[in-house]
């Protein structure tokens, strides 16, 4: 807790570094499993007792994925989507929060209930709508017909990004 | 609900009451419409892509829909009648609430733990930093994924590191008994990253002249968490609060790659219950009124928190 003021006797040393060792591996094991599991075979994959270290390395895995799919073009689209949202929040959102924290207006509470009220909305309740709008020609003036390329003009189920911080 | 109230500046020299309060009037207005600039861009997002979104689903809700979705006949509140009496919609509610009972405190509580654990000032602490906060630029359907394979009840490694210990197996997500709880490991695991960044940044800012002089007062480890830091991050946590709730009542990554609603229908949460009845049963006006329904309940939680718990907060 007191940083920098305790020196810690070597037990305390100890056994922090310990709670910390046991709480990392809880916290990484199953990013670690994924990894040994992406570098098995499909064989190994399905023995039993499970494989904790990797046997039979390869990555055969990861080229066959990047033949079914194009992933850099994917990693590529994340980038650009992402790099898009967080510009954007961090634009509007010190806007709106400057506001919010500095300035005394009226029906602050209101506009402030306002915009806590969109993390209220389910996002399977606007989807749809928002699917015809950024896919019916020209809806908006600023929204071109071209901002959802034509093949990806579907439902890909309702698994989508989500905005972050989602679960 | 209140947001923190800044000070009032000085008014003008003006002393006469009328022209006081015309000068003050001006000048609300003013700030007024300062303030509604800086709100605009928000708002003119917020109107296209989340207001008028919910009008139409509202609109939806209250009208017979032919097999495209398309309003045909205004039916009034027909629609919510036939869903507030169904068991499986009450069933949905009860998944929904008892999956967020199950997350938030556990991964407020845990990622509080972490948070503390590693604001210790040891060699190479920030290593266990960056592992902590890991979880965050995890995906939840990578996460649901990697938990398929632990969870595998034949040769997954939870059920294997339970043979080890030679305790009885557990079925994980194949059982009704334990398929929910299996879903809420998998979320607090993801969601740890995140609650333990945000903490651990409110736990940094807690400036150590209070611990020292607590441990002047004679204050244990435990009487300076109870009586300093818990009331100095209340902010955080409550933030924490609502925004994971909100969460996870909104959960479907998990659902639909873990269990999609199963075992009989014991993971069913009212977002999932919504996905299938307009993606697969075509019931487009049933869905916008689950989708009201998950609307009236999230913002009733939210306020609750807001009523109940904000004034426990401490607002330094």
């Amino acid at each position: 807790m007191s940083e920098s003021t305790t020196r810690y006797r070597w037990w305390q040393k100890l056994f922090l570094y310990a709670l910390l060792v046991v709480m990392a591996v809880i916290v990484l094991y199953p990013m670690y499993q994924a990894f040994v599991t992406s570098v098995a075979t499909e064989a190994d994959v399905s023995t039993y007792p499970p494989k904790i270290i990797p046997q039979n390395f390869n990555t055969l895995n990861y080229e066959e994925a990047n033949d079914r799919a194009p992933l850099v073009r994917y990693l590529f689209n994340s980038f650009v989507t992402s790099g898009m949202v967080t510009l954007s929040h961090l634009i509007l959102a010190s806007l709106a929060g400057y506001a919010f924290a500095f300035m005394d207006f009226k029906f602050k509470n209101f506009f402030f209930l306002l915009f806590l009220s969109t993390m209220m909305i389910p996002w399977e309740a606007t989807i749809i709508q928002n699917f015809l709008t950024v896919t019916t020609r020209n809806p908006l003036p600023f929204c071109s017909d071209n901002a959802v390329p034509p093949d990806h003009r579907r439902p890909a189920g309702a698994s989508g990004a989500r905005h972050a911080g989602d679960l | 609900m209140t947001v923190s109230q800044p000070a009032e500046t000085t008014p003008g020299a003006m002393t006469r009451p009328a022209a006081r309060t015309r000068a003050s009037r001006v000048r609300s207005i003013k700030t007024f419409i300062t303030a509604m600039l800086f709100l605009s861009p928000s708002l003119l997002i917020f109107a296209l892509f989340v207001f008028v979104p919910l009008l139409k689903t509202i609109q939806q809700s209250l009208f017979l829909t032919d097999s495209i979705g398309r309003m045909v006949t205004f039916i009034g509140l027909e629609n919510y009648q036939e869903v507030l009496g169904r068991p499986d919609v009450i069933n949905g509610l009860k998944v929904s609430l008892l999956f967020t009972l199950y997350v938030v405190p556990t991964t407020i509580v845990v990622a509080l733990f972490l948070a503390v654990l590693s604001n210790v000032q040891l060699r190479g602490i920030s290593i266990f930093r960056v592992i902590f906060s890991s979880t965050i630029a995890v995906s939840a359907a990578s996460a649901s994924l990697i938990f398929l394979f632990l969870f595998n009840p034949v040769n997954g490694i939870l059920n294997y590191l339970l043979d080890v210990a030679g305790l009885p197996r557990v079925p994980w997500l194949i059982s009704d008994q334990t398929a929910l709880i299996s879903m809420s490991i998998v979320t607090i695991w993801l969601q740890l990253g995140f609650c333990t960044v945000i903490l651990l940044a409110a736990l940094q800012g807690i400036s150590q002249e209070l611990y020292e002089s607590a441990t002047i007062d004679g204050a244990g480890f435990f009487q300076s968490f109870r009586h300093i830091t818990i009331p100095l991050i209340s902010p955080t946590i409550f933030f924490l609060l609502v925004v994971q709730t909100l969460g996870a009542l909104q959960v479907f990554t998990q659902t639909n790659i873990l269990t999609r609603g199963g075992p009989v229908e014991s993971t069913n949460t009212l977002v999932y219950m919504i996905y299938r009845a307009f993606f697969f049963n075509g019931q487009y006006g049933i869905a916008a009124v689950l989708s009201v329904i998950l609307f009236l309940v999230m913002f009733a939680v939210t306020l609750i928190q807001f009523g109940v718990i904000e004034r426990r907060v401490h607002y330094s």
